[in-house]
């Protein structure tokens, strides 16, 4: 019969045990009570779970800074007074001056220096932080578990909800390749009104998988590789894009799958596939960041979480020929991706030459769909005459043979004048259901300094409102910031 | 140069001034990567709640972090935040014998896997040990789980050895006779 120590020390190990890895660590300023403040046990018990909430990010206290944001011009073009009055996905909270509708928080993925030299990028790894986009403050900042990087981030339409793909190599890469795996954590934001505003970061209980990733650009795919993830507007589903885990698969590059995911339980509720060059998930997007991508955004939920649009590209080098589909999560499934989708659009990606007069861009693609599924937004409009540096940000009609003549008719469209810092990119980073009001970042500088200056900022309806968005949260734009 | 003055777990004093905040983020992520999942697991034993745990080791490199720049031996910087950790759980369980207005929410995900994953001896057990007066369920965790010697423990708990030795003998007594009780 066993000891008294003897059982004591089995039943500790055993509890012990069902501890296999951290949370990120969050380090934050000073301003909590220290000596003689609520210890960690109060907030248990008050909230179940809480990380603290304080004030900046340290891994770049001397980094973060609150960018000068000049009023842009932002001209209203014809066509801009028809765009529908989509409902809210958000409302703007009392602390910041954001317009109705916006959303008041961020999550962005910031480069942040690493100790060592990771399997995907030499320079860098990302911190999560946590933002009030209207007034600057910064809510939260985790910085990422050992051998974890962070990759993408995907938020629900609440303003509160967001997922963050993790990416964890296993051991090292031997000749470019290893094998990583993916895993999610779900970020919830609680406004306080006496209170801090709480975050809490919990790791998802979806099943992480693993695929062979390689550093090589333009690697070929390998069953399991996640190209995408998207939280739905209630945060209650999280939609994955990645390589089925068939044989076959690793083969051509023409597999996708699409899976559906319960928040809650982790429980798979839906899962499509097909074999067929024109629903490949692999885009320019994907093949410039390397063979583990940062999660482009081909996936959008759409109509109230009914379905979701998929975004593919296929072609090239060449012409090449970009496709949404909407795929009916609430009707019957049949498993073919194919078969339980139609094409919403499908037509030839422009370069964005200005000679081409328009049109959705290789650029920008895959691109930002409107909640409502019926149009998408981005830089995609390069007016005739455009001098450079100009920003020009369009929303246009995602309908089936809207382009059959040539010409898409824009439904909103916000011109921004050149600036004059030198490079520059745009982007759009959040869009309101109908595709009247961006949140869009132009960031410039040039070579290795790029980015030097960023503006954040809402354009609608001939006005614009900056952002308190600090130009570090460019670095991995998209896929690395979400509203 | 200025001497520094010691550091207590539990001081509030400034954070890490910017230009060394570089220095001390990255020598908390260090040993935070290095030695958090065995600091968490110290903690729920002695919590038995892995949420708490965490919270109590997020704080225990929350407060280093903020002490780095008075850190005379960063090499001392491991048993500084394993004695916060411990603070930090003397904390919690002080709290918890506290009459409360409020019954706790019930923690979701983590510990009802955590439940799941141990066996109902090893429950039964636990519960006894949780119900162990502080000060005896420290010294029989840091004896039987961290496998620390006397000395070590009487460091780590701040006490001579002959109470490690007198607390840790009452532990064992009363584990027993809990135990015996049950079955």
């Amino acid at each position: 019969m066993s000891t008294t120590e003897d059982r004591a020390r089995a039943a500790m190990r055993a509890i012990a045990s069902t501890v296999g890895d951290a949370p990120p660590l969050e380090l934050s300023q000073p301003g909590r009570a220290g000596r003689g403040g609520r210890g960690a046990g109060d907030r248990s018990r008050e909230t179940g779970r809480r990380w603290r909430s304080w004030a900046a990010p340290l891994t770049a206290a001397a980094v973060i800074i609150a960018v000068a944001i000049s009023l842009v011009l932002v001209k209203n073009l014809p066509g801009g007074d028809r765009a529908p009055a989509g409902q809210a996905t958000a409302t703007s909270g009392p602390a910041g001056s954001l317009p109705a509708g916006v959303p008041r928080y961020y999550v962005a993925l910031k480069q942040i220096p690493p100790k060592r030299p990771t399997y995907l990028d030499s320079s860098f790894q990302y911190a999560i932080v946590v933002a009030d986009a209207g007034t600057g403050k910064t809510l939260a900042t985790f910085t990422p578990p050992a051998h974890t990087i962070f990759q993408s981030v995907t938020a629900a339409a609440d303003d509160r909800t967001f997922a963050v793909l993790a990416v964890s190599p296993a051991g090292r890469f031997q000749n470019g390749q290893g094998t990583v795996t993916g895993s999610w954590y779900k970020l919830v934001i609680t406004p306080g009104s006496a209170a801090p505003d709480r975050v809490r970061l919990t790791r998802l209980p979806v099943k992480p998988w693993s695929w062979t990733a390689a550093l090589e650009v333009n690697a070929l795919s390998s069953p399991g590789q996640i190209y995408a993830s998207a939280l739905s507007a209630s945060g209650q589903e999280l939609a994955v894009a990645d390589i089925p885990a068939v044989p076959a698969a690793s083969k051509p590059r023409n597999w996708t799958e699409v899976k559906v995911f319960s928040v809650a339980t982790g429980q798979l509720l839906h899962d499509w596939t097909a074999d067929d060059p024109a629903v490949r998930m692999t885009n320019a997007r994907t093949i410039w960041q390397g063979a583990v991508p940062l999660g482009a955004p081909g996936l959008t939920w759409i109509d109230q979480d009914r379905a979701l649009a998929v975004a593919t590209s296929s072609g090239g080098p060449g012409p090449v020929t970009g496709t949404v589909r909407r795929l009916d999560v609430t009707g019957p499934a049949s498993g073919s991706l194919l078969a339980d989708s139609t094409v919403l659009w499908s037509g030839q990606l422009s370069m964005n030459d200005p000679g081409h007069g328009g049109g959705f861009t290789l650029n920008d693609w895959p691109p930002q769909v409107t909640a409502d599924g019926k149009s998408i937004t981005g830089d995609t409009f390069t007016p005739l005459g455009a001098k450079p540096g100009q920003a020009d940000f369009g929303t246009l009609p995602l309908t089936a043979g809207s382009a059959a003549d040539g010409k898409l008719r824009l439904v909103y469209r916000a011109v921004i004048p050149p600036l004059t810092e030198g490079e520059a990119e745009y982007a759009v980073v959040w869009a309101s259901p109908s595709g009247d009001t961006m949140i869009v970042c132009v960031a410039t500088g040039s070579g290795q300094s790029f980015p030097q200056k960023a503006r954040f900022m809402v354009v609608s309806h001939g006005r614009s409102t900056p952002l308190a968005i600090p130009v570090s949260m460019v670095a991995s734009l998209m896929t690395g910031i979400a509203f | 140069m200025s001497e520094r003055p010691p550091l207590t777990p539990g001081d509030d004093v400034r954070g890490p001034a910017a230009a060394g905040d570089a220095d001390a983020a990255a020598g908390v992520t260090a040993l935070y990567q290095a030695h958090a999942v065995g600091l968490i697991r110290l903690a729920i034993v002695m919590l038995g709640e892995r949420t708490a745990a965490e919270d109590v080791v997020q704080d225990a490199f929350l407060g280093l972090y903020r002490h780095w720049r008075r850190l005379s031996d960063p090499a001392k910087a491991l048993s500084y935040v394993r004695s916060s950790v411990l603070n930090g759980c003397r904390t919690v369980l002080r709290a918890r014998s506290r009459p409360r207005p409020v019954e706790p929410v019930p923690l979701a995900g983590q510990s009802a896997e955590s439940a799941a994953l141990v066996s109902e001896e090893h429950q039964a057990v636990l519960a006894a040990i949780r119900a162990l007066p502080g000060r005896q369920r420290e010294a029989l965790v840091l004896r039987y789980y961290a496998d620390l010697s006397e000395a070590e423990t009487a460091r780590a708990m701040g006490v001579s050895r002959g109470t490690v030795k007198s607390t840790t003998s009452r532990a064992v007594a009363a584990l027993a006779r809990m135990l015996q009780e049950e079955s």
